[in-house]
């Protein structure tokens, strides 16, 4: 389930940059200074639709946009 | 900080906007995105159309242009008005302020002040709160504050973050004293940490311009743009737009004791779709009172964004009716502000295109 996340939010990810290569395999995949506001922007709106899930303005932050893990942490949290 | 006024009202409002209109598609091979990314930025970030102006357009020539059909029509009389308030970020000249290019240029009378004033997307109810101070604490009776900015000028051509959304406008409203004006709430906030987050780098004291800041670069996400180009940290702005203003709006409320379902309208600072409902979500605003697509039709117009929403969602007979209205506007400095204020009895309010 969790690897079944972390897969879905990368696919999110590698759709919004598809000339970024990003590396699954790195244990907490750095965000932070990859993606712009833009990219952040659409992945929101893009985890929101595709995962059933509502991020509020305060759970968009720096902390929570930092790594996939972070990422994931956030999604698992919204998805309660 | 918050604050009250009173004895004061918005008489007239008029939009000036640029006949040049861009669309999207047309520059879409200028940045780096994909067809698939294009259409969702359409879709979410309000990508659209946008208006500016042609090169060489400075700030005073829009706002002359408005003036001069105010006068025409007789919605003004520039002998009454007491004070010129223009806020801007793109003068004409580092100096004099370009109220005084606008003064002279409609041949203004002695008898009033020139103020000018740098801001941006919080312009709007700075000048506003600027003109209410005037008029409550002085012998102001009547002022016209004009909000205008060419931005577009300043904005790198394969700027993927700013050019898309940019757009130009100018804006004049008119305030008058009003001793029977219902009070005002409003609060202001400033963070100047985050200066540097929405800025040109060059063409001031700090940094002159030169063909050295004129040398285009790219960067990490494959923006290019050059020291003479504006500069908006996005990350910085977001993050600072949504932690911030749905704490303003909730104090601006609990000041006043009024609710969000008592405000007929909430009249924000357009960034785009996004931000705004997302804004809209957290503080239950229903989207049916807060505009949010103004940056689709006109692009982002820093302080004249509101009053773009005024003229263009709005036609002179709604504010026949009194109406509480909620502005808020964020950006620049960092910056945020917002006002809660009757609006009623306007005696124009228009759109005009030059």
């Amino acid at each position: 389930m969790e690897q079944n996340l972390k897969e879905k939010i990368l696919e999110i990810i590698q759709s919004i940059r598809p000339e970024i290569e990003f590396d699954a395999s790195k244990r907490d995949l750095s965000l932070f200074g990859v993606l712009d506001s833009l990219d952040i922007i659409l992945l929101v709106d893009d985890l929101e639709a595709q995962l059933g899930i509502s991020i509020d303005p305060e759970h968009i932050t720096p902390e929570n946009f930092y790594s996939l893990d972070t990422l994931c942490e956030l999604v698992r949290s919204l998805s309660k | 900080m918050n604050l009250n006024f009173d004895g004061v009202k918005i008489t007239g409002v008029q939009l000036i906007l640029p006949r040049r209109e861009i669309s999207f598609d047309s520059e879409m091979d200028d940045y780096n995105f994909t067809s698939a990314q294009s259409a969702k930025l359409k879709a979410v970030m309000g990508y659209d159309k946008r208006r500016i102006v042609e090169n060489g357009i400075t700030s005073s020539d829009l706002i002359v242009q408005g003036f001069e059909k105010l006068i025409k029509s007789e919605d003004i009389d520039p002998n009454t008005i007491d004070a010129l308030i223009v806020v801007t970020q793109t003068p004409d000249y580092i100096m004099p302020g370009t109220s005084y290019i606008i003064h002279s240029r409609l041949s203004f009378g002695q008898n009033m002040l020139c103020l000018d004033i740098n801001q941006g997307c919080a312009g709007y109810i700075v000048g506003l709160m600027t003109a209410f101070s005037l008029i409550n604490k002085n012998n102001f009776k009547k002022i016209a504050l004009v909000n205008v900015d060419v931005v577009s000028q300043l904005v790198g051509q394969r700027d993927r973050n700013s050019r898309p959304i940019i757009g130009d406008a100018g804006s004049i409203t008119i305030i008058e004293s009003d001793k029977t004006g219902q009070p005002i709430n409003g609060n202001i906030k400033v963070d100047g940490s985050g200066w540097d987050a929405l800025m040109v780098p060059a063409g001031g004291m700090k940094i002159r311009s030169s063909h050295e800041t004129s040398i285009v670069s790219e960067d990490a996400n494959g923006n290019e743009r050059s020291l003479d180009n504006l500069v908006m940290k996005g990350d910085a702005v977001f993050n600072f737009v949504m932690q911030s203003v749905p704490d303003m709006i909730n104090n601006l409320m609990n000041e006043s004791k009024h609710q969000i379902s008592d405000v007929d309208n909430f009249l924000f600072h357009q960034p785009n779709p996004f931000m705004l409902k997302k804004l809209a979500n957290k503080l239950k605003i229903p989207l049916e009172k807060m505009p949010t697509n103004l940056v689709q039709k006109y692009g982002n117009s820093s302080g004249v964004s509101i009053p773009a929403v005024i003229c263009s969602e709005f036609d002179l007979s709604y504010f026949k009716k009194n109406r509480l209205i909620c502005m808020a506007g964020f950006g620049v400095g960092l910056t945020w502000g917002s006002l809660l204020m009757r609006m009623y009895d306007l005696t124009f309010l228009e759109v005009l295109e030059v």
